[in-house]
């Protein structure tokens, strides 16, 4: 794992990368879009409305996915004070906090004509809400104070809470079997899956597209932020030079 | 011991006392954060008379029907183990349908009967295309899982 | 009171769950790939003036 704690060893990579994701995940997001829009059948009861699904679940996994990696990042620099890891965590928060958004009104959008309401604050949805305040939480944490510690890394707080904001992942995910819900019960399992092959295919193309995108924007972020821990260093170098 | 791995393992305790604490909050608000209750539970004295709940469960089979008044609707609400008799006054959602999951805001009356004054569709976790819909359903799931 | 979800309105739901999604993605995606590069111009130039 050291060997990437080099900011130049991962932008050697992380460069010709971003690039590959961004294509990628555009191209898979164009096709699955066009198969979930226009070449798969409705539901037999939702009708159109089900097509929303291509759309919210990837918001939803990567909401929580978010947030678990930047967990692991923290718990990460707590432990190893691995530098990049601190510059990671900040990369996630805002495309965290976009999905977990997303994830939100797409599905207050499939709610009203399904359940007949925008919103209620059954288990899941208040889950998922706290999920965004944690974002946001997170987000004005450490917003600004890239440069007050080596390399970008977390205030020790920072990295605790993204720890302790972790314990609402499991319980968004089993929110629905815990808890008598609105929200119907996990479509997708372990032993597999109530929703039809013949509407599923596209979900497992936009899933990836939008996953692929997540990673292009994280690598985009900690770039910059990279590339502003540079320009801080060379001036404070520069300024120093001309004290001596 | 490296100072390393002494942060390794105050992490790990530290995540493993998170871990408890959140599953344990989380079992404590079992019956608090249900977002409905069930006729089984209605049928066990779980709601007192005239107190603002909501209703879980599955409008049984041919039990629709609409009053003189065009407008109130009667249904039984089930969810295998016990039934409860609605009474609604309104427009319900698409959706609502028998053999369909439901949710109900409303109260008890005296005389059994759950008085609701607005109706949710609920979903299921099934998608399938229109062809298939008309097919045999399974039964369907509504039943709490506890 | 059908059962079942149909008429034309549904497509305005479909519409606005992708058009959201959309254009908030493209938001933060075109944000994120603006201030990379200028950053990473800003570290290159400073990078060339050292020598």
């Amino acid at each position: 794992m050291h060997a990437y704690a080099n900011p130049t060893r991962f932008l050697a990579i992380a460069r010709p990368l971003t690039p590959w994701l961004l294509g990628g995940g555009l191209l898979l997001l164009m096709v699955g879009a066009w198969a979930g829009l226009a070449l798969v059948p409705g539901d037999y009861k939702q009708g159109e409305t089900a097509r929303i699904l291509y759309v919210h679940v990837p918001s939803a996994w990567l909401g929580m996915g978010g947030w678990t990696s930047l967990a692991v990042a923290g718990l990460v620099q707590l432990v190893w004070r691995h530098p990049l890891a601190g510059i990671a965590a900040r990369a996630i928060a805002v495309p965290g906090m976009l999905f977990t958004a997303l994830c939100l009104a797409t599905g207050s959008i499939w709610g009203k004509p399904t359940w007949g309401t925008w919103w209620e604050w059954d288990g899941r949805m208040t889950s998922m809400l706290v999920l965004f305040f944690l974002y946001a939480g997170f987000i004005a944490l450490t917003r600004g104070d890239e440069g007050a510690r080596a390399g970008g890394a977390l205030s020790r707080g920072a990295a605790v809470y993204a720890l302790v904001g972790a314990i609402n992942i499991p319980i968004i995910n089993r929110s629905v079997v815990w808890w008598n819900s609105l929200h119907q019960g996990p479509s997708i399992t372990l032993r597999g899956s109530s929703i039809d092959g013949a509407l599923l295919w596209p979900l497992g193309l936009t899933l990836t597209g939008f996953s692929l995108l997540f990673g292009a924007i994280v690598l985009m972020r900690m770039r910059r932020i990279i590339a502003e821990n540079r320009v801080t260093a060379r001036l404070r170098r520069l300024a120093d030079d001309e004290e001596g | 011991m490296k100072a390393k791995h002494q942060r390794l393992i105050l992490a790990l305790l530290a995540v493993a006392g998170i871990a408890g604490a959140g599953v344990l909050g989380a079992s404590a608000l079992r019956d608090e954060a249900a977002y409905f209750r069930t006729p089984a539970e209605i049928a066990a004295g779980k709601a007192a008379t005239g107190e603002a709940m909501r209703l879980g469960g599955m409008v049984a089979q041919g039990s629709i029907e609409r009053l003189g008044d065009g407008v109130t609707i009667r249904f039984v609400a089930t969810d295998g183990k016990a039934s409860v008799p609605v009474e609604f006054t309104g427009i319900v959602p698409d959706l609502f349908a028998e053999e369909s999951g439901m949710v109900a805001d409303g109260r008890m009356r005296a005389d059994g009967t759950f008085v609701a004054d607005r109706i949710l569709a609920k979903h299921d976790e099934r998608y399938m295309p229109p062809q298939m819909g008309d097919m045999p359903k399974g039964v369907a799931k509504m039943a709490p899982k506890t | 009171m059908t059962g079942v979800i149909d008429g034309s309105a549904q497509w305005a739901y479909v519409a606005a769950a992708y058009g959201l999604t959309a254009l908030l993605t493209a938001a933060v995606l075109w944000a994120s790939w603006r201030a990379m590069v200028k950053a990473e111009r800003r570290s290159d130039a400073l990078r060339k003036d050292r020598r």
